[in-house]
């Protein structure tokens, strides 16, 4: 994250509750202006629930959600933004394409797009999310793209806000994040249960597998750090990332507050 | 037409002109139906005579009066039934898709994330739809009045108190269906689904109106008319009966007909005077109540589609998604 880049986006301690419980809940993040920010998460993490609260067309439980420092849903945030609903009624294709049309005639600053290639067969998708970031170079267009397309993000996005149960689990630059990350592969141990070598600190352990003889474990870890003995270290892609992210069982980081097995509804609201 | 008045417009004037047409095939064939009757009451020069009672009216040709209502009375009825349905008509097909079918088809995100506010956005398409709902209303209802009025309350002819009129015409006509727009935006609101908002919609304006219709009787009382000892009582001319006959005694107490002396003749008299029965009552709403229940029922339905528009003011910002 650019520290002194202006936020497009600015949350703090930001809930929505539904009546089937919260969506969102206690959501501390920046959004950067000026870049593409995936975000990602599993259906019902919230997303489409962050995205309608940076609309106004949601009103926050609790917290603050500021675009360019306005309140959605006034005059001079609406003019900030456009949003490109999952719209039941769009057929694929040509549908999509008048609706982003609509949106870029807006000329935003700011443009939140839900799950817009959900629908969309590998072609046509390839083609809208080519004329989207043609439009965002020239323009310097700040986008939050919504998906649950991991590997599409990874060509498209510089910046992941990871939402998991209502939480933000993981948020930053996506060079950064990389860098900060290794995936350590070798031959399991069979002395401890998770098949990764004794001495390794558990705490910075995202995800593992083990998978026959051999252990993967993907570790969050400090610029200098040495993998352990005969284990092949490599920065993960971004996918890889997220995902190992996205399986980590909840509550396995200090930061994660959030108890497991829950499922907020936020899905529902798209 | 600029900004949200143009959208709403885009997007209601199918109806507002199918609704013109139509309201205007109306008229056309009303100017026509009246004009021929206007025609035979004028050529035959016949007297109009009022209420139920022919030997009131020595001087109307009856053949001629009976020939002109059973010529007028059934197109009067038709047009009266397409008034008095106006209101359920614009609650299931304009009121409740106004909001219900933005929200089901998410096309109000689409709106709402454009330049304008929610309140705007609400008020021009409501506006537009009330708008246009009061005018068909007080054409339709103007419509059944005029060709109506000169054979009102005649003889077996159609009266002010029958429901193909009472509800077909008069302010509270249009006061319906302003209610019966408010009821389906609300439901609209309420389910966000255009065929859930529709069917409560046809539920609650039919169910409303048919609670007024059998209550509306309580809302004043109705006029005592007396007869002094045996004296036949007055005909119920155009007046609304309300079924209440009986006798009075000296002190003017009441003693309805359906537990004392229902007799008639000698027999009657010997009973008048066993209970010292000194005169006749019967009770009835006389033409005049007609505006005294209009009114009422005006301001019940005005205040109900306030109401229900200030909900859907309030609640609307908490549903968009």
């Amino acid at each position: 994250m650019i520290a002194t880049a202006p936020a497009a986006l600015t949350a703090t301690r930001l809930g929505r509750r539904f009546r089937g419980g919260w969506a969102l809940r206690d959501c501390d993040f920046t959004v950067p202006a000026g870049r593409v920010t995936g975000l990602v998460g599993p259906n019902g993490a919230g997303k489409s629930t962050l995205l309608h609260l940076a609309t106004g067309l949601l009103q926050p439980t609790g917290g603050e959600l500021l675009v360019y420092g306005e309140r959605p849903g006034t005059d001079a945030a609406r003019r900030h933004i456009a949003f490109l609903a999952q719209v039941g009624t769009l057929s694929p294709g040509q549908c999509t394409r008048i609706a982003l049309a609509l949106a870029f005639g807006k000329w935003p600053q700011l443009l939140l797009l839900d799950e817009p290639l959900a629908d969309l067969d590998p072609l046509v998708r390839h083609e809208i999310m080519g004329l989207v970031m043609a439009e965002v170079a020239e323009r310097g267009v700040t986008v939050v793209l919504s998906s649950h397309i991991l590997s599409e993000l990874e060509s498209v996005c510089d910046h992941v806000l990871l939402l998991r149960e209502g939480r933000v689990r993981l948020a930053g630059d996506a060079q950064e994040l990389i860098d900060g990350h290794l995936r350590i592969t070798g031959r399991a141990e069979e002395a401890t249960d998770d098949g990764l070598p004794t001495g390794l600190d558990r705490t910075a352990v995202v995800a593992s597998a083990v998978t026959g003889r051999q252990v993967t474990a993907l570790l969050r870890v400090a610029e200098q750090w040495t993998p352990p003995a005969r284990m092949v270290a490599e920065h993960p892609t971004l996918e890889e990332l997220l995902l190992a992210h996205l399986r980590a069982p909840a509550g396995r980081f200090p930061d994660d507050r959030f108890p497991g097995g829950r499922c907020p509804d936020g899905e529902a609201v798209a | 037409m600029k900004g949200t008045y143009w959208l709403a417009w885009r997007q209601q004037r199918a109806l507002i002109l199918a609704g013109g047409i139509a309201l205007l095939i109306c008229a056309a064939w009303v100017a026509w139906r009246r004009s021929e009757m206007m025609a035979v009451i004028h050529d035959h020069h016949l007297v109009i005579c009022k209420g139920w009672d022919a030997s009131e009216c020595p001087r109307t040709d009856t053949d001629l009066a009976e020939r002109v209502l059973r010529d007028n009375t059934d197109g009067i009825r038709a047009l009266g039934a397409l008034s008095a349905a106006l209101p359920v008509i614009i609650g299931v097909f304009w009121g409740a898709p106004l909001i219900g079918r933005e929200l089901e088809s998410g096309t109000a995100k689409l709106a709402l994330t454009q330049g304008v506010g929610i309140r705007a956005w609400l008020g021009s398409r409501f506006a537009l739809a009330a708008g246009s709902t009061a005018a068909g209303a007080a054409v339709l209802a103007a419509l059944v009045a005029w060709w109506w009025a000169p054979i009102a309350n005649m003889l077996d002819g159609l009266y002010w108190h029958d429901g193909f009129l009472f509800n077909a015409t008069g302010p509270a006509a249009v006061a319906c269906a302003l209610f019966g727009l408010a009821v389906g935006t609300a439901a609209g609101l309420l389910f966000r689904r255009t065929m859930a908002a529709m069917g409560c919609t046809l539920a609650v304006v039919v169910g409303i109106r048919v609670l007024l219709n059998s209550v509306r009787s309580d809302w004043i009382s109705p006029t005592r008319r007396v007869t002094p000892g045996m004296t036949p009582r007055t005909p119920v001319g155009s007046a609304w009966s309300t079924g209440q006959f009986g006798y009075l005694d000296r002190s003017g107490r009441e003693y309805p007909i359906d537990r004392y002396c229902q007799f008639s003749g000698a027999e009657l008299k010997r009973c008048m005077a066993d209970h010292g029965f000194v005169a006749r009552y019967h009770k009835v709403y006389p033409s005049g109540d007609f505006w005294a229940f209009q009114y009422i029922e005006t301001a019940i339905y005005l205040v109900a589609a306030v109401a229900l528009v200030v909900a859907v003011c309030l609640a609307l910002r908490r549903r968009l998604v």
